[in-house]
């Protein structure tokens, strides 16, 4: 057991194996060029790679959402370009060292105004550079930091791209041999809650892969090979949901069930290929909604069948035997529709958008997507999820063009495919029972059918009392729709940010819904509070709530059925 | 007057840091919607493009430093009372 000291870079206590991260630095070589306009261009090219890179990256939190646009601006910066072309022209050499010192600059001018903010921010501004510099070397990208599992990363440093959106899920924990409290990876840190200390030197570099590591972020030291007594000290304080993720990777991910054993399946949403390793390796029993817009984001017109085909199949060879749900293509509204002629619409979000939008080109967007979709015989289990339906008659038409693209096909398609409803139409759900005969399981879309429920834009911050206030129409739509999918024996599941805070899972639980899909970041938390909940006190909850004309009494009901499960 | 001789303006940049990352990159984000050159001065510094928030930053100014903003070009007056209403409303952009 050692314990190295150091300080405090994100509170927090977090125990788990150790990760190490050592990143090569870049410095380019001095090399004259013939072709200046070219170099010019590739440093433009690679400073724009990289905004893009950052924009891609930018996760739903707001705070780090100005700190990604403050550094998607500094690529922008007119007097850093100007810098890059000045050195790339008058010194006649390769981008990579013009792109280099244009950095440099600016960061030893910061670095000498005696200013301990503008200090760290030249740290900031030399992540910048390397960002830049990875896409420039033979494209050879930037080595993204990638977790096999979940664990406490042991590094030199850390930038905030390192912290996307799909690595951060996996992160246990964060020991720096450098670092500032200040720099922009450590505030993202704190603002995620990933304990973290920094300062610790050279002494990290002892440290071996896969040795336990302790992270007091609170005081600001880590314990290597941590002795029992130790832990035993740290344990009350070491229950957080990534513990639970480490031991449930560790026990193979045992099946998820509520206290009183009702077996409860967590799947994730996704809308990458990186999403689904990194849901994988949460635990994430398959995936329970796969936006295949978002996959494609940035794609100038429609992708070929030939390249949905491809990541598609990526995806579903990370969860043999498990099913995956893949949702056709939901664009208008406020979703990009690639290279679509859209009428204009004064009300996008009520028009030409979902199933309605494809079923109006059937032979550019739901034909070469069904294909694609059928030509993937294995390892899942794939299902086809349609967005938006509002009526039958649309998932009859969708159901023919379906057997049409298998016969089409012969035998290079999957024969048998479930094709299942997104509930977030209220008159979906008041026509479910309906619905149900002819599909084959319903997934409950929460974010839009709260929209559409209450009448109140999603986007806009002006409806959130109304949309809450109006909990219990969402509820009873719900249950409606569960209803329905019980009569007719199909599975019900329900995807959405609205499930994703403890009250909300108990609540779907509660609906009688045993199928529930959230954000890779979610899983293990969810894992965790299923495992805590009485499923017959939710049910008793949930009838009586039903019958309520307010949420209040339910909120505390609820709180305190889980409050109860905490403390014992 | 003629519109197309520069204009000037002196600010107190009254935020709690002076110009850091956030504030420099608003001033240089307000400057840049408008088609007048700006460039800022903060004591005996060379002057900066107050279109590029690491000029700006790299002035170094802390909190109530005072910078003497000049504006050349069509809308210069229009540039310069945008930064002065950002800079006086403590750097809250409006929405």
């Amino acid at each position: 057991m050692t314990i190295i000291k150091g300080i405090s870079g994100a509170p927090g206590i977090a125990c788990g194996k150790a990760y190490r991260w050592d990143r090569r630095e870049l410095i380019p070589e001095k090399r004259f060029s013939d072709d200046l306009r070219v170099e010019w261009e590739r440093a433009e090219q690679a400073m724009l790679s990289a905004k893009k890179l950052i924009e891609k990256n930018s996760g739903s939190k707001k705070e780090n959402q100005l700190i990604v646009s403050a550094n998607a601006q500094v690529l922008d910066d007119p007097e850093l370009r100007n810098r890059i072309r000045e050195v790339v022209f008058q010194e006649r050499v390769i981008a990579e060292w013009a792109v280099y010192n244009g950095f440099e600059e600016f960061a030893w001018l910061l670095e000498n105004q005696g200013d301990d903010y503008l200090s760290v921010r030249a740290g900031d501004l030399r992540e910048l550079s390397r960002l830049v510099l990875a896409g420039l070397s033979d494209h050879r990208t930037r080595p993204e930091l990638s977790l096999p599992r979940p664990a406490v990363v042991i590094s030199d440093q850390l930038s905030f791209m390192d912290l996307s959106p799909a690595a951060e899920p996996l992160f246990l924990g964060i020991c720096l041999g450098g670092g500032n409290r200040n720099d922009h990876g450590m505030i993202m840190a704190r603002s995620l809650g990933i304990p973290a200390v920094l300062g610790l030197g050279d002494r990290i570099s002892e440290i071996g892969n896969g040795v336990p590591v302790l992270v007091d972020g609170d005081g600001g030291e880590i314990i290597v090979d941590p002795d029992r007594k130790t832990l035993k000290r740290y344990r009350v304080r070491l229950s957080g949901p990534v513990q639970v993720a480490e031991r449930n990777h560790d026990a193979g991910f045992p099946p998820v069930k509520t206290a009183d054993g009702v077996r409860i399946r967590i799947a994730a949403n996704i809308s990458s290929v990186r999403m689904a390793a990194s849901a994988r390796v949460a635990g994430s029993e398959g995936i329970g909604l796969l936006r295949t817009e978002f996959l494609f984001a940035g794609y100038p017109s429609i992708p070929d069948e030939e390249e949905q085909y491809r990541l598609y199949q990526e995806i579903a060879d990370q969860f043999p035997g498990q099913e995956v749900i893949i949702r056709l293509f939901d664009l208008g509204s406020d979703k990009p529709v690639f290279n679509l002629k859209m009428p204009s619409e004064a009300n996008p979000a009520l028009g030409l958008r979902g199933i309605r939008l494809a079923l109006a080109h059937p032979d550019t967007l739901l034909r070469p997507q069904l294909m694609a979709i059928l030509r993937i015989l294995r390892p899942a289990k794939i299902m086809i999820m349609i967005p938006m339906v509002t009526h039958a008659q649309e998932v009859i038409r969708c159901r023919e063009i379906l057997h049409e693209c298998q016969s089409q096909l012969g035998n290079q398609a999957r024969q048998s495919i479930e094709l299942g409803v997104m509930i977030e139409v209220p008159a979906a759900a008041i026509v479910s029972d309906y619905l149900a005969q002819c599909s084959d399981f319903f997934s409950i879309g929460t974010n839009d059918l709260i929209q559409y429920m209450s009448a109140c834009d999603r986007l806009n911050d002006s409806g959130r009392g109304v949309a809450a206030a109006t909990e219990i129409a969402l509820l009873r739509l719900i249950s409606l729709a569960v209803r329905s999918a019980r009569q007719r024996r199909i599975p019900v599941s329900s995807c959405g940010e609205w499930g994703q805070s403890p009250e909300n899972l108990a609540k779907l639980v509660g609906l009688g819904i045993d199928r529930i899909s959230v954000n890779p970041g979610f899983i293990a938390k969810a894992q965790t509070l299923i495992t805590g909940m009485d499923e017959t006190a939710l049910r008793g909850i949930m009838k009586r709530g039903l019958q309520r004309t307010s949420r209040v009494n339910l909120q505390e009901e609820i709180a305190a059925v889980l409050g109860v499960k905490e403390r014992t | 007057m003629n519109r197309l001789e520069p204009q000037v303006i002196i600010l107190a940049v009254n935020d709690e840091v002076g110009f850091h990352t956030r504030t420099a990159a608003l001033f240089a984000r307000t400057a840049s919607a408008y088609a007048s050159s700006v460039r800022v001065r903060f004591g005996e510094k060379p002057e900066v493009n107050g279109k590029s928030m690491l000029g700006l930053m790299s002035l170094g100014v802390k909190s109530g430093g005072m910078v003497r903003v000049t504006a050349e070009g069509g809308d210069a007056k229009e540039l310069l009372t945008a930064l002065r209403e950002l800079v006086e409303a403590g750097f809250t952009p409006k929405e």
